[in-house]
């Protein structure tokens, strides 16, 4: 049943798929309201359950896969074919709101026309460049991309310097053992990282003993063998969370105010 | 002038206007700060036609003749229902879908990643560790390697420690442990927070170099 078509019999087999899908689609909403929350779960369970019991069940030992293995990546493939529909919602908010801001003339709403031109600016451009490919579309997006985003993206997180200074400032303040420590790992980490402060231990050898005293050595081991472990502890208690996490997700067991609200 | 040239004004321009903001609050900044929000969402839309959307689902569907990736059209619309008090019980279904694949990714990768991280800890060789005899070893080796991954594991455990909360830490030892944890923890985030001032400071030379060598042309 499932074989590929071509010419006009594809789009007569799209056509239905498009039609039975949506008929299904649209009589989930029979469904009674005391049986909604139940399908979800059940649904979110079955879910889980295919990754899980695809860990769980015994592996063929020459090639190391069961049965479930050969459809983790079309489930990975429709999964990520969901979730780009997904945007769609994001950019629907944003449209709604600017679009009411046009129309009632609010505050600032000239803002709102020049994100709306700019989102399709850039979108109808990158769409003209991978379908009509010449110097003019190529040149109107890289207009948009390369002198609009790229270069706001890398100001808009260069501003940070500027502020991570100031909380520098505050943190860096040795009012306490923590904060002292915090200070001297910062700066040994700093220091080592520009040859002005490399520049104050180059009198040392490169090797032997002392070499270990150079700043930018200092600062290898301050990242590789004290740092590390620390965060590969918070890793660890991260993962063990994560996978709590997932439980409860998975037996719909999780509570709060989206779980909870009447459907 | 060519678009290049064209390019580095408009990139200048936008680089000039974001930093306004350092002064205070203006129109100016309020104006890039549209800019790129629109620009940013229009470029994620694109990315999800071209690098998702079109080689994952339209292709397969109208040139392989896969017909069946069309019923991802009604279901991807389920999203949509949230928009809609009567019907956005259908978008909890397609959430709840989404929740569940997402869980079991995560203890499929929570067991692939944690166990073989649990025990590449616990199997630090900390007699005749290899590093001590590797090329380019520390000067005190196999001392300072020996000394290295009993401080490796000694930090693990402490910081671990420190992360138990299910009771309270009454015990002297339990405490002096927990309490090395959490200035091993302050020296890791010194750690970061110096390597992320140096990542944000290395951003802006960029742009100040960008802005004085491509633009203004006063900077070799």
């Amino acid at each position: 049943m499932f074989t590929p078509k071509t010419g006009p019999e594809l789009w007569l087999y799209i056509a239905g798929a498009l039609l039975v899908s949506g008929v299904l689609v649209t009589s989930l909403q029979l469904v009674p309201g005391r049986l909604r929350k139940p399908l979800i779960a059940l649904v979110t369970f079955l879910a889980g359950l295919f990754y899980i019991a695809e860990f769980f069940l015994p592996v063929d030992p020459t090639t190391r896969a069961n049965f479930l293995t050969d459809y983790r990546a079309p489930i990975a493939q429709v999964n990520q074919v969901l979730l780009s529909f997904a945007v769609g919602v994001g950019v629907y908010s944003l449209l709604t709101l600017h679009t009411k801001n046009i129309v009632r003339r609010r505050q600032g709403w000239g803002f709102s026309v020049l994100l709306l031109a700019a989102m399709f600016g850039i979108l109808v451009t990158g769409l003209l460049k991978e379908y009509r490919p010449n110097p003019i579309n190529q040149a109107a997006f890289s207009l948009f991309f390369d002198g609009g985003l790229k270069s706001l993206d890398a100001a808009m997180f260069s501003i940070v310097a500027f502020y991570i200074v100031s909380a520098a400032y505050r943190a860096f303040r040795a009012r306490s053992v923590e904060a002292t420590i915090l200070l001297v790992s910062a700066s040994l980490v700093m220091l080592g990282q520009v040859s002005l402060g490399q520049g104050l231990t180059a009198g040392l050898p490169t090797s032997g003993f002392l070499s270990n005293l150079r700043v930018e050595n200092i600062r290898e081991w301050i990242l590789t063998r004290a740092s590390t472990p620390a965060l590969l502890a918070v890793e660890l208690g991260l993962g063990l969370g994560a996978l709590s996490t997932s439980i409860r997700l998975w037996l719909s067991l999780e509570r709060g105010s989206y779980f909870e609200k009447d459907v | 002038m060519p678009t290049e040239r064209i390019v580095v004004w408009i990139a200048a321009f936008c680089t000039l206007g974001l930093y306004s903001i350092l002064y205070r609050e203006n129109k100016v900044f309020r104006f890039f700060e549209h800019l790129y929000i629109g620009l940013g969402t229009g470029y994620l839309l694109y990315l999800t036609w071209n690098d998702t959307l079109k080689p994952r689902w339209w292709e397969p569907m109208v040139q392989e003749g896969r017909w069946w990736w069309a019923c991802a059209v009604p279901v991807g619309l389920m999203f949509y229902t949230v928009y809609s008090r009567k019907h956005a019980w259908m978008s909890r279904l397609i959430f709840g879908l989404f929740f569940g694949l997402t869980a079991g990714q995560a203890f499929q990768r929570y067991a692939a990643v944690q166990f073989p991280l649990i025990r590449s800890v616990v199997s630090v060789p900390l007699v005749n560790p290899p590093e001590a005899t590797a090329p380019g070893a520390y000067a005190l080796s196999p001392y300072s390697a020996v000394f290295n991954n009993v401080l490796f594991l000694a930090i693990v455990v402490a910081v671990m420690s420190y992360f138990f909360f299910s009771f309270e830490q009454k015990n002297k030892a339990v405490a002096s442990v927990s309490k090395f944890g959490r200035y091993v923890l302050m020296f890791a985030f010194g750690a970061i927070f110096g390597s992320t001032i140096m990542a944000r400071l290395s951003l802006l030379i960029g742009r100040i170099h960008f802005l004085l060598h491509d633009w203004l042309n006063i900077a070799p």
